[in-house]
């Protein structure tokens, strides 16, 4: 398509978007997206699924503005609960968790949610603008990778364990490793076979992600909370100059992570089925490791918020690259939109340029949008969603529980979900007690049925081929991952004996 | 003792224990269901082993304790956990809204027991009355979600 074609569309779609309905459906959507991301339980997908009846009677292109907005606003909203109660609101949002909740511990809440909310704005805006400018291209390289590569990419976002957990990596391990086997309760994803169900057929389908995670974050948090006997989580204090403090760090000493995270979040929400979970966790990893002082992170350091948002939003507009080029959803949410999309008689692909261009530019151009009003809109929630901090423990615990427990039915109408985000919770709580962190358990949670697909049909792959360097080791992008993987394993070690080196010749010099 | 050989003692036995069985259960399986269970129950009972070893290695080295090196939780916690169990099973029998509203009641009087006089009791009543109608307009009304009843709503 000519240059200049993609241009007029992307400026007739930036008009289509500044209609005064189009502006009324972002705002409208993006409130609704961060009220529902806020609550545990209720995913960015869930709210995008409710909502695509409804655009049934709009036009396309206005449905999917409202879509857009939703998903945005829900991602955001999901930082929200876990900068505030350490109970992520989307499972995308584990990750700010570790840092933001420590913040709102310090009194510095309203400065914690102001860096998400600018994060994600700028993770979102890197994320639609690689979309806007390389999606045909970029959905023809997302296909050339396979599932060893995936493996692979999923060995590395094991490899962020070690930042996980500090001073104990071997119990991280142990974490991820527990939370990587309950991921393969159930049936078995290749023949169907039951496992480790111990012959009841509650756990025939599994442990479904969402429950695992309300369990893991918010039952064990109750419990933390109980463990506290505070009056309130942390006093809620306002922020002098809050704007120009936040803008200034995160544009002076944030700004390497924040690009760094939002490009990992770009690259890792072009592949199908990685999606925010993954990213944030991913450029969690990377933030800490990269850092000067790693030490820092999990005690409430703006960095660690910076990586998760700005990765979790970017991954937004990354996802839409193989839908919208090749007709391949990159995650949930995504599918849902092309369903809306699908609806409306257009098929997503490598032919949607040509035959609804103004449609598909309109909605990359409202998420662009999107993030911008969701600058503004997400400021004048912000102190209403930190008055939660008011709230005393003794009401707010019942009233966590009951959210765990609503947000964990209403994933299939199922009782099974509540016994087993009780289940999660209790084990997290001991294992939090005996040192092994919620974070390695989630990751581990989240990773283990897509490591364990990528494994098995790598495995089928190899049978196929008889050659296991040929399909695990000697692919271009395996090698790349591979060599990422030891990399980022490696570093902190040779960095460390490093400046132990370092530090000695001081004392050296300094002695004689 | 060193404090902090107790938890390590606890995620190695506990670990060991649940990679153990869950290594017994995938070796009974038949391949491909076993291949990656296999894999990462071995290593399980590989990471709880080198725990327990250097938990027994540093049983010696002085630390001085602080709060947080106990295993067991409060008395409070165990009664939350109890009272969320009782809270759950209770669902079933009498609906979601009204074993919230009792789940609530209940529990802040554990959490707060000072708060059982007249004019506080009143306000967790409504507090309680406001949080589940926003939980209904949201999820009955708005998702429409199948809450489960019992002999009550």
């Amino acid at each position: 398509m000519p240059e200049i074609s993609i241009i007029s569309l992307a400026v007739n779609g930036l008009w289509n978007v500044l209609s005064p309905y189009g502006l009324l459906l972002c705002t409208f959507g993006i409130s609704l997206g961060i009220v529902v991301g806020a609550l545990p339980g209720l995913s960015s997908t869930m709210a995008c699924a409710l909502l695509v009846p409804m655009t049934f009677s709009m036009q396309p292109s206005t449905g999917l503005i409202l879509l857009g907005a939703i998903w945005c606003g829900a991602i955001y909203g999901g930082s929200n609960a876990a900068i505030l109660l350490n109970i992520p609101g989307t499972p995308s949002s584990i990750a700010t968790a570790f840092d933001g909740y420590p913040m709102t511990r310090k009194g510095q809440s309203e400065r914690a949610l102001f860096i998400g909310l600018v994060s994600s704005v700028v993770g979102g805006i890197v994320g639609v603008l690689v979309l806007l400018s390389a999606f045909a291209p970029l959905a023809a390289l997302s296909v050339k990778f396979g599932k060893p590569e995936f493996f692979w990419l999923c060995i590395f976002g094991l490899s962020t364990i070690a930042a996980l957990s500090p001073g104990n990596a071997i119990k991280g391990l142990l974490g991820a490793s527990i939370g990587l086997l309950l991921g393969t309760i159930g049936l078995d994803p290749i023949i169907g076979i039951p496992r480790f169900t111990f012959g009841t057929e509650m756990l025939i389908e599994g442990i479904q992600l969402v429950p695992g995670l309300i369990g893991i974050f918010a039952f064990a948090q109750v419990l933390e909370l109980t463990e506290q006997k505070s009056v309130v989580i942390a006093e809620y204090k306002t922020t002098p100059n809050l704007i120009r403090n936040v803008f200034g760090e995160l544009f002076s000493t944030c700004k390497a992570n924040l690009l760094r995270s939002s490009i990992i979040g770009t690259f890792i929400g072009m592949l199908p089925g990685a999606g925010g979970p993954v990213a944030s966790l991913v450029a969690y990893g990377e933030a800490k490791r990269w850092d000067k002082d790693p030490k820092r992170f999990g005690s409430g350091v703006s960095d660690g918020i910076v990586a998760s948002e700005s990765a979790n939003n970017a991954v937004i507009g990354a996802s839409l690259v193989p839908m919208m080029g090749l007709g391949i959803p990159g995650c949930p949410t995504a599918a849902v939109v092309m369903s809306g999309l699908l609806v409306h008689g257009i098929l997503p692909g490598s032919k949607m340029l040509l035959e609804s261009g103004d449609i598909a530019y309109t909605f990359i151009m409202s998420l662009l949008l999107v993030n911008i009003l969701m600058l503004f809109i997400g400021y004048g929630m912000l102190r209403l969603s930190a008055n939660l901090l008011r709230v005393p423990t003794r009401l707010l615990i019942p009233m966590v529980l009951i959210m765990a427990v609503i947000g964990s039915y209403t994933l299939r109408s199922s009782m099974v979900d509540v016994y087993v985000m009780l289940g999660c919770g209790i084990l997290s709580f001991f294992l939090g007690r005996a040192g092994v962190g919620a974070g390695p358990l989630s990751l581990g949670l989240v990773l283990g049925p897509l490591t364990e697909d990528a494994f098995n049909i790598s495995l089928t792959f190899m049978q196929a081929k008889n050659s296991f360097l040929e399909v695990f080791i000697t692919r271009p992008l395996c090698i790349f991952f591979i060599l990422l993987t030891i990399t980022s394993l490696c570093l902190p070690v040779l960095l460390d004996r490093r400046k132990r080196k370092k530090l000695l010749l001081n004392r050296k010099r300094k002695v004689l | 003792m060193n404090p902090s050989v107790n938890k390590d003692l606890f995620a190695g036995i506990f670990g060991l224990a649940f990679g153990g069985l869950l290594l017994y259960e995938s070796i009974q399986l038949s391949y491909p269901s076993k291949a990656f269970p296999l894999l990462i129950s071995s290593s399980t009972v590989v990471f709880s082993l080198l725990i327990l070893i250097f938990s027994v290695l540093k049983r010696n080295v002085k630390v001085v304790p602080s709060e947080n090196d106990g295993i067991l939780p409060s008395r409070l916690t165990i009664y939350i956990i109890i009272s969320a169990i009782i809270y759950i099973l209770l669902i079933d029998l009498l609906g979601f809204y009204s074993s919230s509203f009792f789940c609530i009641i209940f529990v802040s009087s554990i959490l707060s027991p000072n708060h059982l006089k007249i004019k506080p009791f009143i306000f967790t009543c409504l507090s309680s009355f406001i949080f589940l109608f926003f939980v209904y307009i949201i999820f009955s009304f708005w998702i429409k979600t199948s809450i489960p009843d019992g002999i009550l709503i």
